[in-house]
């Protein structure tokens, strides 16, 4: 017994890790509860006092005629028996004191019978009080169908089964062939517990004899020789013989006692051998694929490249930055202003006669006609919407890694949106950094271009340098004229003195372009913080799949629980 | 509508929703076979579990001992058929195809039985499961079950889910129900018996959903002339005239077929076809706004307006018609650096690279690019909808690839039409077939350079000298006067002019042509789909959401299907 103890306390160790599993293992919730439920019952045995009446239960179909016999054992009217079958709908023990039943036994509430002959209830044990000889070391209990129209029947007796601590088998000619009771006859033979096997109705000893055989041809019958008794049907006139008759199975019945010590620890043994292999195959198999699922899933995430951001502010700033160009100094006289206008010239001569017919003909320039557009007049996309589109694309690529699992696709039909960061958020992203930037370019809109202002600071000191400041203006023009004189009159120009002019100019309108950096600046913001938006969509997602299962760790804890009490159990 | 057409629904509903198909579909089902070929006979079978007396019922009925009985053991194993005489190879067939070899056949010669066979079963809740697999596989062909229970198991679970899984396909109407081992009730007399019928009927009932309790037949088989058996011997010693017979097949056909339409119904297809119907509506909103509005109104107008357009369209022909003109094709040849120069300055290079390059050029002005559009579309209707998922198996555009394939099937539909386009331009235009046109041509170009330098000169000289020629010097003369470095600079310049002028003329006339022809091809009048750009994008548009649109196209016409299969079957 003191095995027995000890196997108890890894058991309940083991419901403990179980119980723990049970809030996040949703799509096992009701195989988790239908092992509880069996490991209550074998816990309940393992605490067993042996001092304690044995709680017998009568197992059988409907119809077979479980509450007749039991009446007719006691000679008196205790459990409600019908022509109607499926009447029985709960258990109904019968005891000598209601105080020998374990409180709690089934897991339900005993309710004690305020009259006889009382009807079982489902969800309550029903208690008689009886006074009988047969009482004295068993109380007996009726169970409902086990093979009837009503399942929560079948789960009722069920149940009994598992909770009793010997069982008397009742069939009938028409049943005894039943499949759902084979099973029965296995555990009873498996778990030792005592067993009485009962042919009600019965018409003929080869009946009897055929009942027999199935119980050995099954291997369902007990080491020792299956101890079968016949009640006869009453218009039969089979005569069952007197070791197997009513009175010799009420002897049986009440003489129904523990096996040995010995006996009844390999029972247990066996019990819980079988609690750990349905707690294996129904319980924590199908956790631990859901688990593979999720960190397949998991992984997927992890190696998962954002999309591109495709955001560049360009187009905002090019404005500006075309405004700061044409308001420096060195833009203003450099070559390059001469060029963009020498440039634009052959485009606009060739399209000339094409423009005119159609001013002439429709009264408007077509748009491919006109003149380039000018970068900054182009629209400004809208960054926000380009953000959000990007985040849901995103969120659409996790949902496909997530789907690729079987319960990957259960997961994503339950409470998915739970795991998404509103695109909004993605789009704020752009408000918040072009808001920043639109500030930026406000100030900067009026302000002097950096080279402008250094130049002016410099000219300051010469006499009369604002004014020359104001005069470079002409510069390229006053540099056509010199390099055309200078050709006219003393041959060609050095290429050198025009080239190094316009490379000159183009050095120091690239330095003074603090536009462009900012715009870079603001890409990079935007780039960067989506990345971190991204991220963090990733990592809920896998927090909110993780949360979908029982951590590894539960799982372990659950493992390691059965380990230790599959251990002591082969002791 | 036929069985076969309505299973051929119900496989198409299958198709569309994914669902489980109906069970009484399934291959093993014992449900009544519509194509069951049994000719006029018809069969009659006890169905039930162990020891409830099917045996000794056949036996009561027939009137002598045709199966044995048996109270243990395994019970009766194979069918066993009491038939006509006449009807014994028919029948052996039928055993032999569904129980090869199990099966015995106890033949009459009882004419009023020539069509009614009646079988002993195996039972149906036996511990072997062979036992079970022939009575089912029976069950396919039987008409007429008799349904067999005693007072102990009439409430067992096994023959109720059997009874559910048959009336599937065959009307209650033709079942018979008997409650056998009445005399077992030996508390309770006549009113327990009513009791235990009203019970027996009321579960029936429940399980095949009927409103009304059916007859059940309360027997004794050890007292033959008690009860119900009398009336039930009757009932089976005469068989059913071929009306009554072909009533009951039209009835189970007819409840098979409700069945069928009971698991359509069940499917909530127009519940389906609506909300496909909302987000079609929702998906063409978005994409139309995203996609279409751009595209329609901007990237095509832009292409069509675009000077590079007009001249894909219209180089080829051009090259055609001037190669028909003698000396303006050379002059053609010789212009073609000159153009090549102006047409990179006025199209932004696009003109040189086709219609390709043409249409890249206006479909790169789409910000974001056209590929992250499409794929940030249906990203977002994936989101918004997760019926998307299941839509787009074959092709998922919210992903880069399957996004930018759509982009490039755009970009080929374009190209494709600006081909078929020019190709059209080409065989409309090209003409020049007749006879008259090569004349003019010829005269027009080798006529000028032979009329201006040589032949008009001379002719002048000759008729204002009034004389014609009548000497070797005055011909020298003529010759050298014609030939002189003035008269040919003069003529020179002036053909290059002229054959100028008709290069221009030819060019100003052939985009004429080319320009009133993509009028018409453009308005709306006179709609030509295969030219119309704006139809292809359109065309385009509507591709994207074909998956969408066909699956609520086929869930609506299966809704409608199945609406007009409800009225016909009432």
């Amino acid at each position: 017994m003191q095995r027995a103890q000890a196997w108890e306390t890894r058991l309940s160790v083991v419901a403990t890790a179980v119980e723990a599993l049970r809030s996040r293992a949703v799509a096992q919730a009701a195989a988790i509860q239908r092992w509880q439920a069996d490991a209550a019952a074998a816990s309940f045995h393992l605490k067993r006092d042996a001092q304690f009446p044995l709680l017998v239960c009568l197992l059988g179909g409907t119809g077979a005629g479980k509450s007749t016999i039991l009446n007719r054992l006691f000679q008196a009217d205790l459990s409600a028996a019908d022509f109607r079958r499926t009447f029985t709908a709960g258990a109904v023990a019968v005891a000598s004191d209601p105080a020998v039943i374990p409180p709690n036994w089934l897991g339900l509430p005993a309710a004690i019978a305020e009259q006889t002959p009382a009807r079982g209830q489902t969800d309550a044990l029903t208690v008689v009080r009886a006074t009988h000889e047969l009482l004295n070391k068993i109380v007996l209990v009726d169970t409902p169908d086990l093979d009837g129209d009503q399942p929560a029947h079948h789960a009722q007796a069920e149940r009994v089964f598992r909770w009793a601590e010997g069982v008397v088998f009742l069939v009938s000619p028409e049943k005894y062939q039943m499949t759902e009771l084979l099973p029965y006859y296995r555990m009873a033979r498996r778990y030792a517990l005592p067993a009485v096997y009962v042919m009600n109705k019965c018409e003929t000893g080869a009946m009897l004899e055929d009942y027999r055989r199935i119980l050995e041809s099954e291997g369902t019958a007990p080491a020792q020789a299956p101890v079968l008794f016949a009640v006869p049907r009453d218009d039969a006139a089979y005569e069952p013989p007197t070791e197997a008759n009513l009175a010799s199975l009420r002897t049986a019945v009440s003489t129904i006692s523990r096996p040995s010590a010995a006996e009844l620890q390999n029972g247990l043994q066996r019990r819980l051998v079988d609690l750990l292999g349905r707690l294996r195959d129904q319980v924590i198999e199908p956790i631990q694929s859901e688990r593979r699922d999720a960190a397949k899933a998991v992984t997927t995430l992890q190696a998962m490249e954002r999309p591109a951001v495709g955001v560049d502010v360009n187009p905002i700033t090019l404005q500006l930055q075309r405004r700061l160009q044409q308001r420096s100094v060195l833009y203003l006289m450099g070559p390059q202003r001469v060029l963009d206008r020498v440039r634009q010239v052959p485009g606009m001569l060739v399209r000339m006669p094409r423009t005119a017919w159609d001013f002439f003909l429709h009264g408007r320039i077509p748009a491919g006609t006109a003149a380039p557009t000018v970068a900054g007049n182009a629209e400004v996309p809208d960054f926000s919407a380009a953000l959000k589109d990007q985040f849901v694309v995103l969120q659409s690529r996790i949902e496909d890694a997530v789907r690729a699992t079987p319960s990957g696709q259960r997961w994503v039909a339950g409470e998915w949106t739970e795991s998404k960061i509103g695109p909004a958020e993605a789009g704020k992203i752009a408000t918040e950094e072009l808001a920043e930037l639109n500030a930026w370019l406000q100030r900067r809109w009026n302000a002097t271009p950096r080279d402008t202002a250094l130049l002016m600071r410099l000219l300051r000191h010469l006499p009369g340098g604002e004014k020359l400041a104001q005069w470079t203006e002409a510069a390229p023009y006053l540099l056509a004229i010199v390099v055309v004189a200078h050709h006219a009159i003393f041959g060609p120009v050095d290429l050198m003195v025009l080239g190094g002019y316009g490379l000159a100019a183009w050095i120091v309108e690239r330095m003074s372009n603090e536009v462009a950096s900012r715009t870079r600046q603001a890409n990079r913001a935007i780039d960067q913080r989506f990345e971190k938006l991204a991220h963090e969509q990733i990592r809920k997602t896998i927090a909110w799949i993780e949360s979908r299962t029982p951590s590894a760790e539960q799982i372990r804890a659950v493992e390691s629980a059965a380990q230790r009490l599959e251990e002591s159990l082969a002791l | 509508m036929s069985t076969t057409a309505i299973e051929q629904l119900v496989r198409r509903t299958v198709e569309a929703t994914g669902a489980a198909p109906p069970r009484l579909l399934g291959d093993d089902s014992p449900v009544l076979r519509e194509n069951a070929a049994d000719g006029e006979m018809y069969l009659v079978g006890l169905i039930g579990g162990k020891d409830v007396g099917k045996s000794s019922l056949v036996n009561a009925l027939v009137g002598r001992t045709i199966s044995q009985s048996s109270s243990h053991g395994p019970g009766t194993e194979g069918v066993i058929a009491y038939a006509h005489e006449d009807r014994r190879d028919e029948l052996a067939e039928l055993l032999e195809r569904e129980t090869p070899g199990n099966f015995q056949i106890v033949s009459h010669r009882e004419s009023e039985l020539r069509n009614q066979v009646l079988l002993d079963l195996p039972d149906i809740d036996s511990r072997f499961a062979d036992h079970v697999q022939v009575t089912r596989k029976m069950l396919r062909h039987m008409l007429f079950p008799l349904w067999i229970q005693s007072v102990e198991k009439y409430a067992d679970a096994t023959p109720q889910n059997l009874l559910a899984q048959v009336s599937a396909g065959n009307d209650p109407k033709n079942f018979l129900f008997c409650l056998n081992k009445v005399d077992q009730l030996n508390r309770g007399g006549a009113d327990a018996a009513s009791a235990l019928r009203e019970d027996y009927a009321g579960r029936i009932a429940r399980v095949l959903s009927l409103a009304q309790p059916p007859r059940v037949f309360l027997i004794s088989s050890i007292r033959p002339a008690e009860l119900d058996l009398p009336e039930l011997s009757k009932l089976l010693s005469r068989e059913k005239s071929g009306g009554d017979v072909a009533e009951s097949r039209r009835l189970a056909q007819r409840r098979r077929q409700r069945s069928m339409l009971d698991w359509l119904i069940a499917q909530e297809l127009s519940a389906r076809a609506e909300r496909l119907g909302r987000l079609e509506e929702e998906a063409s909103e978005l994409i139309s706004q995203r996609l279409g509005v751009p595209i329609v109104e901007n990237i095509v107008p832009s292409i069509l307006d675009d000077a590079a357009y007009r001249q894909v369209m219209t180089d080829g022909l051009f090259d055609q018609r001037v190669a028909r003109w003698p000396v303006v094709n050379i002059l053609h040849t010789a212009l073609s650096p000159v153009r090549a120069v102006i047409r990179e300055n006025t199209t932004a290079g696009m003109g040189l690279g086709g219609a390709e390059a043409l249409v890249d050029g206006h479909l790169s002005a789409l910000r974001p690019d056209l590929a992250t559009t499409i794929q940030s579309s249906f990203a977002q209707l994936h989101q918004t909808n997760p019926a998307v998922a299941d839509l787009y198996m074959r092709r998922k555009p919210w992903e880069t690839m399957d996004a930018q394939a759509a982009a490039a099937s755009l970009r080929g539909r374009l190209v494709e039409t600006i081909h078929r386009q020019r190709q059209a331009v080409l065989e409309k235009l090209s003409g020049g077939s007749g006879i008259l046109g090569p004349i003019v041509r010829v005269g027009l170009t080798i006529g000028a350079i032979l009329w201006f330098p040589l032949i008009q000169p001379i002719l002048q000289l000759m008729l204002t000298a009034g004389s014609p020629l009548r000497s070797v010097h005055d011909g020298t003369v003529l010759l050298i006067q014609v030939m002189s470095t003035e008269v040919l600079l003069k003529n020179a310049v002036f053909l290059l002019l002229w054959h100028l002028f008709l290069w221009s003329m030819l060019r100003w006339d052939t985009a004429r042509r080319v320009d009133r022809l993509l009028e018409r091809w453009q308005s709306g009048k006179q709609p030509d789909l295969e030219m119309n750009m704006t139809a292809a994008a359109i065309q385009w548009l509507d591709d994207l959401l074909q998956e969408i649109r066909s699956a609520r196209e086929n869930a609506e016409s299966l809704a409608k299907e199945i609406e007009s299969l409800r009225a016909e079957l009432g």
